[in-house]
């Protein structure tokens, strides 16, 4: 046993530490086939950038925002990151193509040919390059935003909305972002982002959006990132829908057949949606296909406890009436069945109440 | 103990299943002192815990279930060693078992009156709890959950108490001679009137015979509905079909186990070496050896079907669990579950029993990394894409603490119940023992 002992005593530790020195096996530099890669095209190379961008707004634009700068953890328009790029690329590549998603980041080597990264590459190094001159370029004051967007929509459908965007004298502005508000009434009042889009050679900036509302929405339409020098427009649109929540939780199996919902409510009470207040208890037994599943868990549980019941009633026919002096040894077993039947009692009281924390359906 | 004269078997065995409750040794008191003095601390570190709110303890919002979740887990794993004990044992008409069954279910009892603290204790506003009797929706998984346990507690309760009426029965006889005031009066109400009667037998058989093909599927239900509280979510490592039977295997394991942790503990200190033999702890381990496989086989199976075709998550979830930061945790959970225990239940060396403890011990840790592993790795892994940064949790003193207290609590528990009943069904054991003797005696008859 001692020998055991000792061997265990060497054993254990030993795996321990082995199963701690495995995880070392970390991330070091860029590993291969990644190593020592380098841009086929020309960092400067407007062909390359223009591609690049494409897919940048298709890809990257989402998370990294237009112009790059989403993120404050990868800041491509930062005036250092050209340099950076032009350094390591391989470093970049690799974090395109294997991503890193502890952090968020997808892998784009399935999704993107080796072309298509380095021109997205080339485009972000442009971003760092554009943003010294883009921030200053004039057309700042006095800049002119038009929202075009049709009056009428059906809630929930895609809706094209377009900015245009004209500098004091007329010409448009291109390559600027342009950032989309609807106004909305969420625990007061305020601005929700739908979007962000960069405006092209006519100067337009276009968004597709699904508006989750109806009635009357007001969309904003703001250029300009400086909050003292900013840009805005605003245009009314009637969402067309029928008022109800666009996503249904839909509760239940549906099928033909079942009785139906038995339902015990105060009235009113059923879609009664007041902050601040639980939804009341009411009595219910599920109608449809539901109904059988759950009455058979009712049934089972009160199988079991009636069960019960009938034992402890056994033993408590155990001890002779007529041999009981002055302790009733009936007692023992008595308070088992009350306390059983209090049990069962409330365990079907628990599966047949509840809130309705969902609407009726059918 | 000296004995001035020879004793029969019945009067051997009477006297040493009484023994504990007759008289109090030092050494006891002092150990249930320092269980107390371990409660007192988890009290406090409870009251600290309302007071100061979930600060206090590791969780936070990624990972909000820590320590008393995987805790409760894990004890009512624990709990299902009277299931296959008492019940599927006694449908076998395993005779062997009979010393071990009132053992058995004390383990079961005190298992899930602990598992079910952990519970409330996991509450941040516990008088919430009767939000459940006017809030509870049926759809729930934790509503079942809190209907199973309570159902197989009273069952278990039952259970225990219905092999224990002869044995109350017995000690209020013996008591009457000595007229031991309020202890007198409880036994009589615990023992019902028995007298041992044909008719009273009767009854009762047909009570434990109704209780023992009731609780199997009760207890089978009692995990499955603790497992559905996890495999009914979406989260990498809980989403899983297989996770309620690998709980229910886990669980008669992990309960094999601690019997054999506490069949040696209870043996030692009670004096029982006649009677929990190692025969009987070999019979145990092979029983655990059985499940030792089964349950390797499930964790097998879930993780092989997922690493073969490797969700995103899953597969975050796993490079963590297997080579990343978990890995140390897993690992020893697969050595301390799997491999030792294996080994020591094949291992036919001598001495059994100290080698047997041993395995159980060493499976009850792995078993209760399993369940930490089951449960808080799945949490770090962030399920948003953009910028989310893996989980972290360090369990605090306020859960150690509780935690600790919870097995003190288990401990006392049993201790105490040492006290109350006798640890072993003699009664029975003398029956048995009688019925085997005139078997024997009509197999002499007919062999002449």
């Amino acid at each position: 046993m001692k020998k055991l002992t000792s061997w265990l005593a060497l054993l254990l530790p030993a795996i321990l530490v082995l199963s701690m020195v495995v995880p070392a096996l970390a991330d070091g530099n860029v590993p291969s086939p990644y190593a020592g890669l380098g841009n086929p095209f020309n960092w400067s190379d407007t062909t390359a950038q223009a591609a690049g961008k494409q897919l940048y707004q298709q890809s990257c634009a989402g998370c990294h925002g237009a112009r790059g700068n989403s993120l404050p953890i990868s800041d491509f328009s930062a005036p250092e990151y050209p340099t950076r790029m032009e350094s390591q690329p391989d470093f970049y590549f690799w974090k395109v193509s294997e991503g890193e998603l502890a952090k968020g980041m997808p892998p784009f080597k399935s999704s993107l040919t080796e072309q298509k990264r380095w021109q997205v590459l080339t485009y972000m190094w442009s971003l760092g390059q554009k943003s010294a001159g883009a921030a200053i370029a004039g057309a700042m004051q006095d800049a002119g935003l038009r929202l075009d967007m049709p009056p009428q929509a059906q809630t929930g459908e895609p809706v094209r909305l377009s900015a245009v965007l004209t500098d004091a004298a007329g010409k448009p502005i291109s390559d600027t972002p342009v950032t989309f508000f609807v106004k909305v009434d969420f625990f007061g009042d305020g601005l929700a982002e739908i979007g962000e889009a960069i405006t092209d050679d006519q100067g337009v900036a276009s968004l597709e959006h699904a508006l989750r509302l109806t009635g009357e929405q007001t969309i904003v339409a703001r250029y300009g990132d400086d909050p003292g020098a900013q840009t805005e427009t605003t245009s009314t649109m009637t969402l067309l829908g029928d008022g109800k929540s666009l996503y249904h939780a839909d509760l239940g199996l549906h099928g033909a057949g079942g009785p139906p919902d038995i339902l015990f409510a105060p009235t009113g009470s059923i879609l009664a949606d007041e902050p601040g207040f639980a939804p009341p208890t009411v009595f219910r037994i599920p109608g449809g296909i539901a109904f059988f599943p759950f009455m058979g868990y009712v049934a089972a549980v009160l199988l079991v406890w009636v069960l019960y019941m009938r034992i402890m009633y056994q033993v408590l026919r155990i001890p002779v009436k007529r041999e009981i002096r002055d302790l009733d040894t009936r007692l023992v077993p008595a308070a088992g069945l009350t306390i059983m039947a209090v049990v069962t009692a409330l365990l079907v009281f628990i599966l047949v109440t509840g809130p309705v924390s969902h609407p009726i359906i059918g | 103990m000296r004995l001035a004269r020879a004793e029969t078997f019945p009067q051997r065995l009477e006297n040493i299943s009484l023994a504990p409750l007759r008289s109090t040794s030092q050494r006891y008191r002092a150990f249930v002192i320092l269980l107390l003095a371990v409660i007192a601390w988890g009290v406090y570190a409870y009251i600290t815990q309302l007071r100061y709110g979930f600060m206090m303890t590791g969780m936070r919002d990624y990972v909000n279930w820590g320590f008393y979740i995987f805790n409760f887990v894990f004890w009512i794993g624990v709990s299902h060693v009277g299931a296959l004990i008492s019940a599927i044992l006694r449908l076998t008409n395993a005779g062997w078992r009979t010393p071990l069954t009132r053992l058995g279910e004390l383990v079961t009892v005190s298992a899930l009156m602990v598992g079910a603290t952990m519970i409330i204790i996991d509450m941040g506003r516990p008088e919430r709890l009767f939000y459940l009797l006017t809030h509870g929706r049926f759809q729930s998984p934790l509503v079942w959950d809190v209907i199973g346990v309570l159902t197989y507690l009273t069952g278990s309760l039952v259970y225990l108490y219905l092999p224990s009426i002869p044995d109350f029965a017995a000690m209020r006889d013996r008591m009457q001679r000595t007229t031991a005031g309020i202890k007198y009066k409880i036994y009589s109400l615990l023992a019902a009137g028995w007298r041992g009667t044909p008719e009273q037998r009767q009854r009762l058989d047909k009570g434990v015979r109704i209780m023992t093909v009731m609780i199997i599927p009760i207890a089978i239900s009692v995990h499955t509905v603790v497992a559905f509280v996890f495999a009914m979510t979406l989260r990498p490592g809980w989403d899983s079909t297989v996770l309620a039977p690998n709980f229910v295997i886990g669980a008669l394991f992990s309960g094999m186990s601690s019997l054999l942790v506490v069949m040696g503990i209870f043996r030692k200190f009670c004096h029982l070496e006649q009677y929990i033999t190692p025969k009987h702890f070999r019979y145990i381990s092979y029983l655990a050896l059985v499940l030792l496989f089964a349950y390797f086989y499930f964790v097998f199976v879930e993780y092989s079907t997922v690493m073969f075709k490797f969700r995103v998550e899953e597969k975050e979830l796993f490079t963590l669990l297997l080579v990343g930061r978990a890995a140390p945790w897993f690992w020893t959970f697969f050595t301390t579950a799997f491999v030792l225990p294996a080994i020591l239940f094949l291992w036919q060396r001598e001495p059994t029993i100290p080698r047997l403890v041993t395995a159980g011990i060493l499976v009850n840790i792995g078993m209760w990394i399993k369940r930490f592993v089951i449960v808080i790795p799945s949490l770090e892994v962030p399920l948003m894409p953009t910028g989310f940064d893996f989980a972290t949790y360090m369990p605090s003193w306020v859960e150690i603490s509780i935690v600790t207290a919870g097995f003190a609590g288990f401990a006392l528990l049993l201790t105490l119940a040492a006290k109350a009943l006798p640890v072993m069904p003699f009664v029975e054991m003398v029956e048995e023992h009688e019925h085997m003797d005139s078997n024997h005696a009509v197999e002499k008859v007919s062999v002449q």
